[in-house]
């Protein structure tokens, strides 16, 4: 078994043990959610309750402002006590709806597709964007819309993105383990809608367990005709091998062309934890109101996986993993190394939210760095062959006017530069000062 | 602990680091000079340590006191750089050398070549080189001096001047040329006269102090590659570069030497090209500098193949009878402008006049 | 001798070169309008870039070739001198002075995390920076890094712009990445310290000093308006004088009375401020208290006049607002003239009128009264 992989990448402490082989538990209901109203990329959202109204889960409380945005649903039964703004994964306060639970849970009557198998695609489309499907892997790029590709782009390839490859997180890991048929009923959904003919699950070949739960899933599957290809594809455990582009290159030998999409060479990619929704969404009707987050790191008591209702404070979780230890100083939504450090953990969970990690004061850098020494260790790493200590100098000396902008934002943030640099320089957010200014003189700021 | 209370550090991601750090990377240079440096001691006794010491210490020195007209922290004169610079610097000096123009090399080398510039990172010359080249050609005399080692009355007059009890060094020191050196002014007549055991083990010849063994410098050269502090590329493409184009001249121009074959002596004197000299040190300490070397894979070798050939051509044409110092330096000006032309294109990069 | 012909020889390359160069600086002379130079001289020489060109040169050449005198450094005066030497219209400049509109020092604007990473406001920005008031200043000073005359103080949390060293030239607004910095009339004497569009029960939680969006001061002078969630004050120069008084948390600075360095920096300041202010209050209490007894009295003699008529007290009230209002009408007239008076010496010594100010405030209070 060769595990496939990229140029470039390191490999960090995984950390995953932490949560890895530990059961995915349901998480009792917080008393009070706070359902923010920026969930997903492109178009906000039209608010559709306000403040005194009672909701039931799963009712419709945003609607998509646009092809290129997601419906936003009540995750649980209540009162909307509010709509000021409350805190966001970013660090901005960002309007939001916070509901306050009434403990009865009462759900509103859900809409499955009838015989998902030979319904047509249009009518699948429709249900995954009824349902405020995005991208759950962090992008949260709605999926309606990265399903339906322009005629001229045509999509022969479904990849599945199992890697996992951020450290100390296994929300995917465990959705891989513990509902393996789902996912992949999802994925061929998402295919059929595609018209693709390969479905390829990429899993790094540090979760032998979740393979195994794949390749025995797929032997008892039913194929549909569609489908000529398909196959679990062990990948090398390196960061970032779950990048799309890397995940891409690995698995097809094809190149994504600097600031193109996947489908510019035919391939979609989606994140299973997706898929599993996109099941949900067709087979059950049930819009994404709850998904698996990792809690975990040394920072917390008892690391774990939970099935988390979208909207519940961080807070929350912590509490259900036995709460904070004493030096717990760092707080990441997200992995380590492309996660949003917070503020505090008031901060709601959200549907692209795949892990809480809890960081101990010697876990965490300080704040001082030193001058570049050209030492080429970033240039090694550089997953995307850029050369990060050239556009990092650049921005750290606010020289833009030096820098390709095509370069500049072919970077991914990944963070392997900032990884393994010895002078600890904190290259990706140069690299992201680089790409505010840029965005801010296109705004024409 | 009282939720929603705690205020947490917030940072850009990435949130973990692999550990490594500039002084760390400095300090394990310069322990992969102590099989150099031991050799030294070993082989000039006092005189050796004397000379490296007092380029350590007034390198640090020098160092502090720019960062401090600088306005930096004085304390980041302990982050290795200055001491490796101090440390390279005396081992490529000759043993009878004195303290002042020591200190005058490592006042180069620190002020001149390296804070004038910015300090570490900034500096377009390797420092330590840079101060070298300012003492051969300030001082040709004395650093041309080159005693015997392991020579007793050398010995002797070296610790009586280390502990300050003679003002002025004996004149009876025994002085030889340098293989090089006698290479270059006898032509191929010393040539049966050198040992490739005394090259390669150093402990015979005459040179700069921590030049003469060229196993010791191999030794912390291999310990830098494992340790993956360096890479393959710049100190075996100037290692081949000087072989291949040595071997190639001694063959069009044989040397004659008894009992050998034509080839065989110029493989001889091509070995001896590589190991003599400071090439070794250059090529795996010197030229490898962070600061000063090509960052891209493709740039490296260029550099290396171009450290080779000027030093070859000075050594085989020139006046000197030693160029890795000019080689090297003369390639450092050209760091930026190989940079430039062999940064890699990003992944999925698109030609864009097609 | 030989020296002699070395001499020679150099001094005669001299006479040479310097014949060639004069013969050819006529030769290829390039013809400029003569006005440039002189328009150039005029200029303040700044070299800013906030007229839109790369340098006064430039702009002089962009002038004298037909564009609009807007030069925001020299202002109106240098645009008349200019418009002399062209014999055009001056167009109309307003002095402009930069202003930050936040005073959220670390002791009065709560802290959300301790914030590691590059020390840019550009760069903390990414991750939210550390206030929790997300429209505050950043406090690490790229406006400072920016400003061309070092009139931007960096201290305790916040940047303080001085207003004359200010030359307007908008790099620290362009720079400023939460917008907290806007261009205001040099003239413009009274400013609402805070840039918060949080709804008002927030912005009172993550801030001791900021707007609440109460609309007190938009009811007592005219001259505030609300912006979103925030008071903005729109006058071209000084407001009432008692403005500053009536804002339930000290966001509005009145800049003919207090530095605005002092005022957001100074403890002292800020507790002389807190005097006056409570000062100010206790009159208007003594104030509202005599009104009330002359009222009541009035009162009585009417119902006793009206013999045994009852005295409702809504009705009381709503009698009692309109003629309040009168006379803070009357109040706010008196002193904007009196703040007239004592503006126009403020040109002149700027440092008498710095020793001035603690008994002026008392003055104006005088006068108030």
């Amino acid at each position: 078994m060769i595990s496939k992989t990229f140029r470039g990448g390191i490999h960090p402490y995984y950390g995953k043990e932490l949560a890895a082989s530990r059961e995915t538990e349901k998480l009792p209901l917080p008393d009070q959610f706070f359902v923010s109203l920026e969930q997903h990329i492109g178009a906000p959202v039209k608010l559709l309750v306000k403040k005194g109204d009672e909701v039931k889960a799963g009712q419709l409380i945003a609607e998509a402002g646009g092809f290129v945005s997601a419906n936003i649903h009540a995750p649980t039964s209540g009162k909307v006590t509010s709509t000021d703004p409350v805190d966001h994964v970013s660090g901005r306060k960002v309007p939001a709806v916070t509901i306050k639970a009434d403990g009865n849970d009462e759900w509103v009557d859900l809409e499955p597709v009838d015989s998902p198998e030979s319904a047509d695609p249009k009518t699948l489309l429709d249900a995954i964007r009824r349902a405020g499907v995005v991208g759950m892997g962090g992008a949260s790029f709605p999926t309606h819309v990265k399903l339906s590709p322009p005629d001229d782009k045509p999509i022969d390839t479904l990849i599945l993105n199992g890697a996992e490859c951020e450290p100390y997180l296994t929300a995917d890991h465990r959705i891989m383990v513990e509902k393996p048929r789902e996912v992949l009923l999802g994925a061929l959904l998402e295919a059929r809608i595609l018209g693709a003919s390969r479905l390829f699950i990429g899993v790094e070949d540090n979760k032998p367990d979740a393979i195994k739960a794949l390749e025995d899933e797929v032997e008892g599957l039913q194929l549909p005709e569609n489908i000529k290809e398909i196959s679990v594809v062990p990948l090398e455990t390196k960061y970032p091998q779950g990048s799309e582009k890397q995940l891409i290159k690995a698995i097809t030998d094809r190149n994504v062309p600097v600031k193109g999409l996947p489908m510019d060479v035919g391939v979609v990619v989606s994140n299973v934890a997706t898929c599993y929704a996109v099941w949900d969404a067709v087979y059950n009707g049930r819009p994404v109101i709850e998904r698996i987050v990792t809690v975990t790191g040394r920072g917390v008591v008892e690391p774990g996986n939970y099935w988390v209702r979208i909207g519940t404070p961080v807070s929350h979780l912590i509490e259900a993993a036995g709460g904070y230890e004493d030096d717990a100083a760092k707080l990441i939504i997200g992995g380590p190394m492309m996660g949003f450090a917070q503020g505090t953990d008031a901060v709601p969970t959200m549907k692209s939210t795949n892990g809480v990690l809890v960081q101990t004061r010697d876990e965490v850098q300080g704040p001082d760095f030193a001058p570049c020494i050209r030492c080429a260790r970033c240039v090694e790493v550089c997953p995307m062959n850029l050369p990060p200590f050239l556009l990092a100098a650049a921005a750290e000396a606010g020289r833009y006017d030096v820098l390709d902008q095509d370069v500049l934002f072919s970077c991914v943030e990944c963070g392997s530069c900032a990884y393994v640099c010895p002078s600890r320089r904190p290259l990706v957010q140069f690299i992201r000062m680089g790409k505010a200014y840029f965005r801010g003189q296109k705004k024409g700021k | 602990m009282k939720m929603g209370e705690r205020k947490f550090i917030i940072s850009s991601s990435p949130h973990i680091h692999d550990g490594s750090l500039t002084p760390r990377i400095m300090w394990g240079v310069s322990l992969a000079l102590l099989p150099a440096t031991l050799v030294s001691f070993y082989a000039f006794g006092w005189d050796a340590v004397r000379v490296i010491l007092v380029s350590m210490v007034s390198a640090v020195v020098f160092e502090a006191i720019a960062l401090m007209l600088r306005n930096r922290r004085p304390r980041q004169a302990m982050d290795g750089s200055a001491a490796l610079t101090g440390l390279l610097l005396g081992l490529t000096l000759p043993p009878g050398i004195s303290n002042a123009m020591i200190m005058v090399g490592t006042f180069v080398a620190i002020i001149v070549a390296k804070q004038v510039f910015g300090g570490l990172g900034q500096n377009p010359f390797n420092p330590a080189l840079t101060g070298r080249v300012f003492l051969l050609i300030a001082f040709p005399a004395p650093m041309t001096t080159w005693p015997l080692p392991r020579d007793l009355t050398s010995q002797i007059s070296s610790l009586k001047s280390f502990l300050g009890l003679a003002v002025e060094r004996h004149a009876d020191v025994v002085t030889g040329a340098t293989p090089l050196g006698a290479v270059k002014e006898h032509m191929l007549k010393a040539l049966p006269h050198i040992n490739m055991g005394d090259l390669f083990f150093g402990l015979h010849t005459p040179g700069s102090i921590g030049e003469i063994s060229a196993l010791a410098i191999l030794l912390g050269g291999l310990g830098l590659l494992v340790a993956r502090i360096i890479n393959w590329r710049i100190p075996l493409t100037i290692i081949a570069t000087v072989f291949a184009v040595a071997f190639l001249y001694y063959l069009a121009v044989p040397p004659k030497v008894s009992g050998m074959s034509p080839v065989s002596a110029a493989f001889y004197m091509a070995v001896f090209h590589v190991f003599a000299g400071g090439l070794m040190i250059g090529a795996f300490f010197m030229a490898t500098d962070y600061v000063t070397s090509p960052i891209f894979p493709k740039g490296q070798i260029i550099f290396g193949i171009g450290v080779g050939l000027m030093t070859i051509i000075i050594r085989l044409w020139g006046g000197y009878p030693e160029g890795v110092s000019f080689a090297i330096l003369l390639m450092n000006a050209l760091v930026p402008l190989i940079d430039r032309y062999t940064m890699p294109k990003p992944f999925g990069w698109v030609d864009r006049r097609a | 001798m030989e020296i002699l012909y070395a001499v020679g020889i150099l001094s005669g390359l001299g006479v040479l070169a310097g014949a060639l160069l004069a013969y050819a600086s006529k030769v290829f002379y390039v013809k400029e309008d003569p006005r440039v130079e002189e328009v150039d001289s005029i200029l303040p020489q700044a070299n800013c870039g906030a007229c839109g060109y790369a340098g006064c040169r430039d702009f002089a050449k962009a002038i004298v070739s037909g564009e609009d005198i807007v030069c925001p450094v020299g202002g109106p005066s240098v645009a008349e001198l200019v418009a002399q030497i062209l014999g055009k219209e001056a167009a109309e400049v307003e002095e402009r002075v930069a202003f930050v509109k936040c005073a959220g020092t670390h002791d009065r604007a709560k802290k959300r995390a301790t914030y590691h990473g590059v020390k840019t406001c550009a760069a903390a920005h990414l991750v939210g920076g550390d206030k929790e008031c997300r429209y505050g200043c950043l406090g690490l000073g790229d406006c400072a890094a920016v400003c061309p005359t070092d009139a931007i103080t960096i201290s305790r949390g916040v940047a303080v712009i001085d207003p004359e060293k200010c030359i307007g030239c908008e790099l620290c607004v362009q720079a400023c990445p939460v917008n907290v910095i806007e261009m205001v009339p040099k003239s413009r004497k009274m400013h609402v310290v805070c840039n918060s569009q949080d709804p008002p029960q927030v912005a009172r939680k993550v801030c001791d000093v900021a707007c609440i969006a109460c609309k007190i001061c938009t009811r007592t002078d005219k001259n505030f308006t609300m912006e979103g969630n925030v008071a903005v004050f729109t006058g071209s120069e000084g407001g009432l004088d008692t403005a500053p008084f009536v804002c339930p948390t000290n966001a509005i600075m009145d800049e003919s009375k207090y530095r605005a360095l002092e005022f957001v920096l100074s403890d002292a300041v800020r507790e002389a401020f807190e005097q006056d202010k409570a000062a100010y209050k206790e009159r208007e209490r003594a104030e509202r208290a005599k009104r009330a007894a002359a009222r009541k009295a009035a009162q009585q003699k009417k119902a006793a006049a009206q013999a045994g008529g009852e005295a409702n007290p809504a009705t009381d009230k709503s009698a009692a607002k309109p003629s309040e209002d009168g006379d803070k009408k009357d109040d706010s007239k008196k002193s904007n003239e009196s703040n007239k008076i004592d503006s126009s010496p403020a040109d002149g010594d700027k440092k008498a009128k710095k020793e001035d100010k603690a008994p002026k405030a008392e003055d104006t209070g005088k006068e108030g009264e």
